[in-house]
């Protein structure tokens, strides 16, 4: 009876721990982000934001990664794995699926991915995120250094797929505007955010699709007619946006009467003057500038982060009193700056300073508001950094998607702050270096144990 | 306390003094050699990154672990003293926890030799020993639970191959399960309720410089989980 009752106790005992043990293990990973995070930076820990929107997670999401293996990018597919597992840690709705794309192209062609990329997909819903634009060239930080904006993307993604909320940007064609299919990769950030994107010829609709969100009007090279301003301004005057961004034009001087007269409907002056900047500028040269940011919600974030756009042939603009509008500046050029008015002079690659020319810091943007408060227009004197060559420098895909969010009234337009990282440190190792090691781990440290162990069975057998 | 101790000693001791601890070191040692070799100097240029020597050379504790604790109590079986132990004052759980002290002396030992590749590593080049720190705990906590399985695997024959052959194969279970099962499907599902319980998905996050609560209570409640099992199949005896 008591050996009976012995082994009835230990085998309920036993029974009661591996379920405690399966059960505290459960509950323990469900807890997710119980951890401290000693690395430099904190880069496993995500923001407010981020937890936020993962715990808002509902129904099941899969966050498929497709990485391209070879030697140069397994650090970057090493941050793009550890980030999702770091999301998924948190919420057991979110499951992790890593391919080689080259290994599954059947699948990676399923979800539309050619290049290797994040998809988020829930129900029927389904985002991609290209892996490449997740990480920028730091600048200043050393050989190596890099930026890592997964988080930003990752959380948008999410944040997109349980979004209800719709949206069209109608973007004007007919003038030599920057085509849509030369904005390939801001229409897929925009339609992620569930907006979509379409051109339309004015003088073929007739007036502005009535399910426009806003209108865009991006590098015009010829000015737009005036049937055209007519069918705008009643579009505008109905409740539309305008999202206008001009670029050079060797006649803009001359001939942009219609477009200048819709910017100054908004009290925004365009001067025809091209910036040269030869201080806040990148190594490409002087008709490049990196703007300083004015105070609004489309930049706050954005100067928080450091992220600022790139601008290439940006025209200076001047934004006067208007009763009807309040404009903000978005961002202008350095102190050191002008604007080169003589644009003969510039195509013959001859700019300099004379008194024509207005001397910076020269304002590049400006947000309008109604006098209730109500977002109307962004009208910005840089087009190129939209196009696909360009939007994926600097803080130019953040700059535009927030400029747009803003005037579509989506406030939360996400900008999280970039993770600075460092690639592998490597060293090249001579053959006496090589020589060494393989002494020392291969040869001498094993030979040391067995060495022991050889006069240790010795000594016991003679014993 | 004090008899738990005396245990742990005289457990120290032996694996101190016997030839069997340095031949499992040393083919320990070799192996893991091979591979730091293999991975830090036969690709050019050399990634000087703990992690990625630190995943190859873990699978070696499957075999070591094993060979390791082989002997811990079943070699008392074999040689009869566990009648004597189990009639002197010292308690059943006394008597594992201070084996499994003492096997913890020599994980500790393995751990330190294991230090020797990013002692190398650093001489050519800046190394990131935040990394190396919480991976080298990491590395104790799963040397640390694995060895308690070890133990329980001792304890379950007086042949010592037997317990280290059966030793390896739970190891070997554990370490695996976050691979079966698939990425999709049913499959997928398995996969997800095996993941949890796997001993080397739960390393990752100390190599990557996190301190994970989840994972540090898996390897404690791990090595809990077997050395009760340690405890029970002991006790077992006492019944026959």
């Amino acid at each position: 009876m008591k050996k009976w009752l012995g082994h009835t106790n230990s085998v309920v005992l036993s029974i009661a721990a591996v379920g405690i043990f399966i059960l505290l293990t459960l509950f323990l990973r469900s807890l997710g982000g119980f951890q401290l995070d000693l690395t430099a930076g904190k880069q496993y820990t995500l923001s407010d934001q981020t937890l936020t929107t993962i715990q808002g997670v509902k129904e099941d999401v899969r966050l498929i990664a497709f990485t391209v293996s070879t030697s140069q990018n397994q650090k970057l597919n090493r941050d793009v794995t550890d980030m999702l597992n770091e999301y998924a840690k948190r919420n057991n709705k979110l499951k992790v699926e890593q391919y080689d794309l080259n290994q599954e192209p059947l699948l990676a062609k399923q979800y539309g991915v050619t290049s290797a990329s994040i998809v988020l997909v829930q129900g029927e819903k389904k985002r991609v995120i290209d892996i490449g634009s997740l990480f920028t060239q730091a600048q200043g930080s050393g050989e190596g250094a890099y930026q890592f904006t997964g988080e930003e993307k990752l959380t948008s993604g999410l944040l997109g797929l349980s979004s209800t909320r719709q949206g069209k940007v109608v973007f004007l064609t007919g003038h030599e505007e920057i085509p849509l299919s030369q904005m390939t990769e801001l229409s897929s950030s925009l339609s992620q955010d569930n907006v979509k994107t379409e051109e339309v010829q004015l003088n073929q609709a007739g007036s502005v699709p009535k399910d426009t969100s806003v209108l865009a009007i991006v590098g015009p090279e010829r000015d737009i007619s005036a049937t055209e301003l007519k069918s705008i301004r009643t579009y505008l005057n109905d409740g539309g946006k305008l999202f206008m961004a001009l670029g050079f034009h060797p006649n803009m001087g001359s001939d942009w009467k219609n477009l200048d007269a819709l910017a100054a409907d908004y009290g925004v002056k365009d001067t025809h003057a091209i910036v040269v900047d030869q201080e806040q500028t990148n190594t490409l040269g002087p008709l490049w500038t990196v703007p300083t940011f004015g105070s609004h919600a489309i930049t706050d974030k954005l100067a928080a982060s450091n992220l600022y756009p790139v601008l290439s042939l940006s025209i200076a603009l001047q934004a006067g009193e208007q009763k009807d509008w309040k404009t903000t500046l978005l961002m202008k050029s350095s102190a050191a700056s002008y604007g080169e008015t003589n644009i003969q002079g510039l195509l013959n690659n001859e700019t300099e300073k004379d008194d024509k020319d207005p001397q910076g810091p020269l304002n590049l943007g400006y947000a309008v508001e109604g006098k209730e408060g109500k977002p109307k227009a962004v009208i910005l004197g840089t087009s190129a950094l939209l196009s696909d060559t360009e939007i994926s420098t600097g803080g130019n895909r953040d700059f535009v998607l927030n400029s747009l969010n803003y005037v579509q009234e989506h406030s939360d337009g996400l900008t999280i702050r970039p993770r600075q990282e460092q690639d592998y440190k490597v060293a090249y190792l001579t053959p006496a270096q090589a020589k060494t090691i393989l002494t020392i781990s291969v040869i001498g440290l094993p030979l040391l144990f067995a060495v022991i162990g050889i006069l240790l069975w010795w000594r016991r057998r003679r014993a | 306390m004090r008899r738990l101790f005396a245990v742990c000693q005289k457990e120290l001791q032996a694996y101190l003094w016997t030839p069997t601890t340095y031949f499992a070191l040393a083919v320990y040692m070799l192996l893991t050699g091979l591979l730091f070799y293999t991975n830090f100097v036969m690709y050019q240029p050399s990634i000087l990154d703990y992690r990625l020597v630190l995943g190859d050379t873990l699978s070696m504790l499957v075999f070591v672990v094993p060979l390791l604790t082989m002997r811990l109590v079943a070699e008392e079986f074999r040689q009869g003293t566990d009648e004597l132990l189990l009639t002197s004052p010292v308690s059943v759980t006394e008597m594992i926890v201070g084996k499994f002290l003492a096997s913890l002396g020599m994980l500790l030992i393995l751990v330190l030799c294991s230090l020797a590749y990013p002692v190398v590593m650093s001489f050519y080049g800046s190394l990131d020993w935040t990394l190396v720190f919480t991976s080298v705990i990491g590395l104790f906590m799963l040397g640390a639970a694995m060895m308690a399985i070890g133990l329980f695997a001792s304890t379950l024959s007086q042949h010592q191959m037997m317990s280290s052959v059966v030793g390896f194969i739970i190891l070997l279970v554990f370490w695996m399960l976050d691979s079966f099962g698939g990425q999709t499907g049913a499959s997928a599902a398995v996969q997800q309720w095996l993941e949890p319980f796997s001993l080397t998905a739960r390393f990752d996050s100390f190599t990557k410089g996190l301190l994970n609560g989840a994972d540090v209570m898996y390897y404690v409640t791990v090595a809990v989980l077997f050395l009760l099992f340690s405890i029970q199949v002991v006790e077992r005896k006492r019944w026959r």
